[in-house]
């Protein structure tokens, strides 16, 4: 009886290569992608750019760049391995872009063969590109050599310093199946540079519009906690009064970075759909254009009163332009289905409530310091 | 497969009877003649045996080996006194006379055989059926030194000997308990060695110490040449990897079980003593961590636990991450390593396995040499042979570092035989890494606890404190923790907590 089960045991050992389908990867014979980029071409093609790391030592590029058409993803990946001398896999990559019409067609088929393979990680980037992706990748970049790693490198910075709406795959996926929208970085060409230009508002998996970085502020602040970033508002030199008395130009422009910020939301009626906002945020005031007295009494009251004011204005710009796209990236939806028992909501059902949600916003701004000494 | 096994090691070894010794027939014989007869038929291969008739007033037949016997002492106690006698003196009286004597107590042959062998002399009275044997036998020893093997910075620096009287002199000086007791066993026909079983009485659990001594009186040893072969006898399970039992040069990690309640085995012949029943962290663990103050301690001893778990998995993990999950590599470090693998022409798999049988080999020559070609053989290992591989396309030079680094955490731990079966050990799971991956080396750490959790020392379980973790002994498992806190003994102790086992007076 042992020896029969020392045996099974080099028999099972032995045959769980085969039986497990492990295929395996030695690393310098792969072609790892660190971007690829999807276009829309005629004729229900798309059109696939792979960067891939080059790991020939004698080379003097670092990267490589295949360029394939096929009907999906999936195929247009296969046909990038006939163009390459090594097996192209995915499982180092860090960032998929979108180019602009084809997010506007609807990516759920697209996204969908990411999240099945199991090589790929849920916290890869998500990216839309404003003109085709096969140029911003292909591209021969004068400043850098590695276009792949300069987006995710870009990407990554702006996130982690909260400058810019994170928009990996698990991000994506979980707003696409719950009742919120999601929300992806938008790059654009810049010469020789790649930009972060705008936050690229989504519909379902259907691009929608786009909203520019001073917005996508407010967003963020909105949706969750937030300790970075910062704004830039102009406030009219009349409205501020006594304070702004020896002020020439029509407006001062204050930039104020956030230290903390949190935002409370509240369902105020369903019918008519209305949010209360409040956000509460302690700044830092790092630049003004008009020379003010923060010496004198109520200088700092006034001018807190007046950014809230303004900052309030603008929030509800944002929201109405948001309604107006009918995309719901803050996730008023989710918000009202977890308030509302038995609400049952439907993204679909959602998104026609949404047209008539109105909103109730506060913004409590604290200056609580003057720039700081080094 | 068996049958290849069977041709390998033949199942039933050739038993040669020894010889019965001619001698054996031989009896006492009254008659100074006659014994002079048998005693130089008996040691007739002996050149050194010397057999003599004193003859003043009385005739004494004095036998010894010369070479074994203390000569100053021979003359000046025996030869010198006896000479002096006048009448003829039995057996007894002479013995009264003779302090360092002893009467010969039965008319065996191969008793008194053995003891002219170890170094003793026999006296032969005329006319008497018996004689007396007197200890003259030299020791022969070298002077206590530092320990060479498990060197310490802080702590007595004092080994044990060769000679089982100094080693448990070197006990009993730690240790002037009227509680230590001993149990003498003897064993091996042919090296007739002195087996002491030590243990403090208030303290051991006795049923353990009752196991421990039927299982070496159970060993019918023809020889025993050194404590580390009748640890391996001891064993439990003598197929497993693992050692069972620690043995150890240094007094002072001696005298700290015996304190725990655990058994001491001293064994006549051997620089090293047993300590029994040892748990899986014993041998991590070093007796300096209690003389360095806890929070040194504590840090010296999770730098071990790191060492091991270096030593064994990152070769396997380079290998299973360069074969199968090249997505788990990050990615500042995926252009340079996949740039150094380039020009290798091997499979991770191999080229681990080789870079890691070099360094074993190295290490096997290092110690084999005499230490001063030992120091070119570094040189010619680590500089050499570590950056011509790279340079020669051989291995990665990231891989280098891996091996380099496993192997010297595997010298961290501080019992050499742990230190070697975890370099044996890890090309189980470089292999299992490199057939299927990280799936491999889980079901080896798998297969490994699985393992220890079968083992046992002594009868008590091996890998104790994760086998049973009891309140009392969480402390000092693997933590070192202050003394105010430790506890006191381990669990193996008769303590309070723990209830005697056994009854107190043990069978000899």
């Amino acid at each position: 009886m042992k020896r029969f089960n020392l045996i099974f045991l080099v028999v099972l050992v032995l045959s769980l290569p085969f039986t497990l389908h492990l295929k395996a990867n030695v690393l310098e014979k792969l072609g790892m992608v660190i971007a690829s980029g999807y276009d829309k071409v005629d004729g229900n093609k798309i059109k696939g750019t792979y960067v891939l790391h080059q790991i020939d030592p004698s080379s003097k590029s670092t990267i490589l760049t295949i360029t394939s058409e096929s009907l999906t993803s999936k195929g247009a990946r296969v046909a990038a391995n006939r163009q390459s001398h090594k097996k192209v896999v995915a499982g180092q990559m860090r960032v998929v872009i979108y180019d602009y019409k084809l997010a506007q067609s609807g990516l759920s088929t697209l996204v969908d063969t990411l999240f099945r393979d199991a090589s790929v990680a849920s916290t890869i980037y998500m990216a839309v590109s404003k003109e085709s992706a096969e140029d911003l990748l292909t591209h021969k970049y004068t400043q850098f050599s590695d276009v792949g790693s300069f987006i995710v490198d870009d990407i990554q910075q702006n996130i982690l310093g909260e400058q810019m709406i994170s928009g990996t795959l698990h991000e994506f996926l979980s707003a696409l199946y719950s009742t919120a929208d999601p929300m992806v970085p938008l790059l654009q060409r810049k010469g020789d540079s790649v930009e972060l230009k705008n936050v690229a508002l989504f519909n379902g998996d259907k691009l929608v519009g786009t909203v520019g970085p001073r917005e996508a502020f407010f967003l963020k602040t909105i949706r969750d906690r937030y300790k970075s970033g910062s704004i830039e508002l102009s406030l009219a030199t009349n409205q501020l009064g006594d304070i702004a008395k020896n002020v020439k130009e029509k407006t001062v422009r204050i930039v104020i970075e956030n230290i903390a910020s949190s935002c409370t939301k509240k369902l105020i009626s369903q019918n008519p759909l209305k949010f209360q906002v409040n956000i509460k945020m302690k700044g830092v005031l790092t630049e003004s254009s008009a020379q003010l007295d923060f010496r004198q009494v109520g200088v700092i009251q006034t001018l807190q009163k007046k950014l809230d004011d303004e900052s309030e204005k603008q929030i509800q710009i944002l929201l109405k332009k948001l309604i107006s796209l009918d995309s719901d990236p803050i996730g008023f939806g989710e918000f009202f289905r977890s308030r509302v028992y038995h609400s049952n909501l439907t993204s679909d059902k959602w998104h026609d409530m949404y047209k008539s949600a109105s909103y109730d916003v506060h913004v409590d701004i604290r200056i609580v310091r003057m720039g700081q000494i080094q | 497969m068996f049958f290849i096994k069977n041709m390998l090691f033949k199942s039933k070894p050739k038993f040669n009877k020894p010889n019965a010794t001619e001698s054996s027939s031989f009896t006492f014989a009254t008659e100074m003649a006659q014994m002079n007869i048998q005693l130089q038929e008996t040691f007739r291969m002996l050149p050194d045996f010397v057999s003599r008739e004193l003859t003043n007033k009385v005739t004494f037949g004095v036998y010894y080996l010369s070479n074994l016997v203390d000569s100053e002492l021979l003359n000046k106690e025996i030869l010198n006194r006896l000479i002096e006698i006048e009448e003829l003196l039995s057996p007894e009286k002479l013995v009264d006379l003779l302090p360092i004597g002893q009467l010969l107590l039965d008319d065996n042959w191969n008793h008194m055989q053995q003891y002219i062998l170890q170094g003793w002399t026999y006296i032969h009275i005329s006319g008497y059926k018996y004689g007396i044997l007197v200890n003259t036998a030299k020791q022969r020893e070298r002077a206590l030194t530092k320990p060479e093997n498990e060197s310490q910075i802080l702590g007595p620096q004092i080994a044990f000997t060769e000679n089982l009287e100094t080693n448990l002199a070197l006990i009993h000086q730690y240790l002037p308990n009227p509680d230590l007791s001993e149990i003498a066993i003897n064993m091996g026909e042919n090296t007739q060695n002195n087996i002491r079983v030590v243990y403090l009485r208030n303290r051991a659990d006795l049923e353990m110490v009752t196991h421990i001594l039927n299982t070496i009186q159970a060993l019918d040893l023809e020889s025993l040449l050194d404590a580390t072969v009748l640890a391996q006898w001891m064993e439990d399970n003598p197929n497993s990897a693992f050692p069972q039992t620690i043995t150890t040069e240094r007094v002072d990690r001696a005298i700290f079980p015996l304190l725990e309640g655990k058994v001491v085995i001293v064994v006549s012949g051997s620089p090293n003593v047993i300590i029994c029943p040892t748990t899986f962290l014993d041998f991590f663990k070093s007796i300096e961590d209690y003389y360095y103050r806890w929070t040194v301690g504590l840090f010296l001893r999770g730098l071990r636990v790191l060492g091991i778990m270096i030593s064994l998995f990152a070769t396997a993990v380079y290998v299973a991450a360069l074969t199968f999950h090249y997505e788990t590599i990050p990615q500042a470090f995926l252009v340079p390593l996949a740039q150094s693998r380039a020009r290798v022409p091997f499979p991770p798999l191999i080229e681990a396995l080789m870079l890691e049988t070099i360094i074993q080999l190295l290490g096997e020559a290092g110690a084999r040499l005499p230490s001063k070609v030992g120091q070119t053989m570094g040189i010619v290992g680590g500089i050499v042979i570590g950056q011509a591989a790279v340079q020669a396309g051989f291995t990665s030079n990231i891989l280098i570092i891996i091996v380099a680094l496993s192997a010297l955490s595997s010298f961290t731990t501080p019992v050499f035989a742990m230190s070697n079966t975890i370099r044996i050990i890890r090309f189980s799971i470089i292999i299992s890494a490199g057939i299927i991956g990280g799936l491999g080396i889980t079901m080896s750490i798998a297969f490994l606890i699985l393992h220890l959790l079968r083992q046992s020392s002594v009868g008590q379980p091996y890998f104790y404190p994760p086998y049973t973790i009891e309140n009392k002994n969480k402390r000092d498992g693997l933590v070192r923790m202050p003394f105010s806190s430790a506890p006191k003994r381990s669990v193996f102790a008769n303590t309070e907590e723990n209830n005697p086992k056994g009854s107190s007076d043990i069978d000899e």
